[in-house]
């Protein structure tokens, strides 16, 4: 079982960071004091820019009813982009495709986005559709596995992401949680197909093995409450520190049961939570420089985008592959709090 | 209008930004160690600076922790900021 190829998809309303901020302060003058100090947390997230589901104008006017109904009239097209190029560019059609699962935080459909799809793409009637809500940033790790877990051999699957973050934003809740959270997560979709039908040809990772890691009593580290305005953050302080300390042994434990050790993955597809975040990881794992580069770019470039930001990484892995024989560990942690890790090898 | 810097004002302000009070000491004085004493994480001790820059109306610098070992501390530099922003 192997991933055969990603496909990535972002909104086309682009700012930078500054522009931004300066929208923001708008709405933080009156309310804080030292606004230079809400600003400087933004940049301190180390995000060059974000695409939005819509233009900045238009997040003037959203209750929590438009907000949701933008990111369905977003995410189906948005979603079709990124999952058509991941199937061209592994050279599956649609009709192929016998599993799809779809993973999303950000927005609530019933019909959910990935039977929105089946009307728009063509996919067969009798695809197995896998509909996933609330593992967050998680997700794209957790739905890589559980597509491999669902494959039955010949069989092709797909994983699409869709995030809309900026669309959960409250405008009017001024805690630093919600400020932290809006100069960091942006908006964005991306897909893999996984194929079950034989070993990975070149440059292409097998999925080797697949593991969930749970953090008992972490209910309150991370997460959504849920109010009148829509989604309200829950995001606390020990994010880093439970990826700095807590992640090691269950990764350990993982590689471990393969043979191998941290020392022997040559390449990490880690999700970009933040830049506190990724600090942690690598070091709680005693990574090399460089090991994250591909998740600090990312970073920069579009921010935060939840669960679709891990298959933006594996999508730039996917373009420049470690050498044959490679290990690879793709890696990601979210509400619960808990992680979702997944062992890829380059077969020579 | 800005609120006179006074300790019980200070300790109140605190004690709203602990994210475990039961891990906060009993009694917060002008002694109590800001780092170490009070239990705090990083959001929540940025939680508290935004929360006394919006209630005395100053702003604190960049550099302005470092030197900072008490509750006491902590209100001199504010009324320190106070008196810089009234000259």
């Amino acid at each position: 079982m192997y991933i055969a190829a990603a496909g990535t998809a972002l909104p086309p309303h682009r700012y930078d960071q500054e522009a931004l901020i300066d929208a923001f302060k708008s709405q933080w003058q009156g309310v804080h004091h030292n606004v230079e100090r809400l600003a400087a947390i933004h940049r301190n997230a180390l995000v060059g820019g974000r695409n939005l589901a819509l233009p900045m104008e238009a997040y003037l006017d959203l209750d929590f009813e438009r907000a949701n109904q933008a990111y369905i009239d977003v995410a189906v097209p948005l979603g079709a982009e990124a999952l058509e190029q991941a199937l061209s560019r592994a050279g599956v059609s649609p009709e192929q495709v016998d599993v799809l699962c779809f993973v999303t935080v950000t927005g609530l459909a019933v019909p959910s986005i990935d039977a929105r799809l089946m009307n728009r793409l063509p996919l067969r009637a009798d695809l197995k559709r896998m509909p996933l809500f609330g593992l967050g940033c998680v997700a794209g790790a957790a739905g890589l596995a559980r597509v491999s877990d669902a494959l039955k051999p010949g069989q092709v699957g797909a994983l699409l992401s869709v995030e809309l973050c900026s669309l959960t934003l409250q405008r009017g809740d001024f805690s630093l949680e919600n400020i932290v959270a809006s100069g960091l997560f942006g908006d964005g979709a991306a897909a893999v197909v996984v194929r079950a039908d034989g070993e990975a040809p070149r440059g292409l990772p097998e999925i080797v093995d697949t593991r969930s890691i749970f953090f008992p009593d972490t209910e309150r580290v991370m997460g959504w409450d849920f109010g009148s305005g829509g989604f309200k953050v829950v995001l606390s302080a020990q994010v880093p520190h439970i990826a700095r300390d807590s992640l090691r042994p269950g990764v350990e434990a993982f590689l471990g049961a393969h043979g191998l050790s941290i020392d022997d993955i040559e390449r990490f597809v880690c999700h970009p939570g933040g830049p506190k975040v990724l600090e942690g990881v690598a070091d709680g794992l005693e990574l090399p420089d460089g090991a994250l580069d591909a998740s600090w770019a990312s970073l920069r470039t579009v921010g935060n985008l939840s669960s679709a930001s891990v298959l933006m990484v594996m999508s730039q892995t996917l373009d420049e592959p470690p050498p044959p024989g490679s290990w690879g560990l793709l890696m990601a942690m979210g509400p619960g709090f808990c992680a979702e890790l997944v062992l890829l090898r380059w077969l020579t | 209008m800005s609120v006179s810097p006074d300790l019980p004002t200070l300790v109140t302000l605190i004690r709203a930004h602990l994210p475990d009070p039961s891990a906060a000491p009993a009694e917060i004085t002008a002694e109590t160690p800001v780092a170490g004493g009070l239990a705090m994480d990083s959001l929540s001790l940025l939680k508290l600076v935004v929360a006394i820059e919006d209630t005395f109306e100053i702003c604190l610098e960049e550099g302005d922790g470092e030197a900072l070992r008490t509750v006491g501390d902590l209100l001199a530099l504010i009324q320190l900021r106070l008196d810089e922003a009234s000259t």
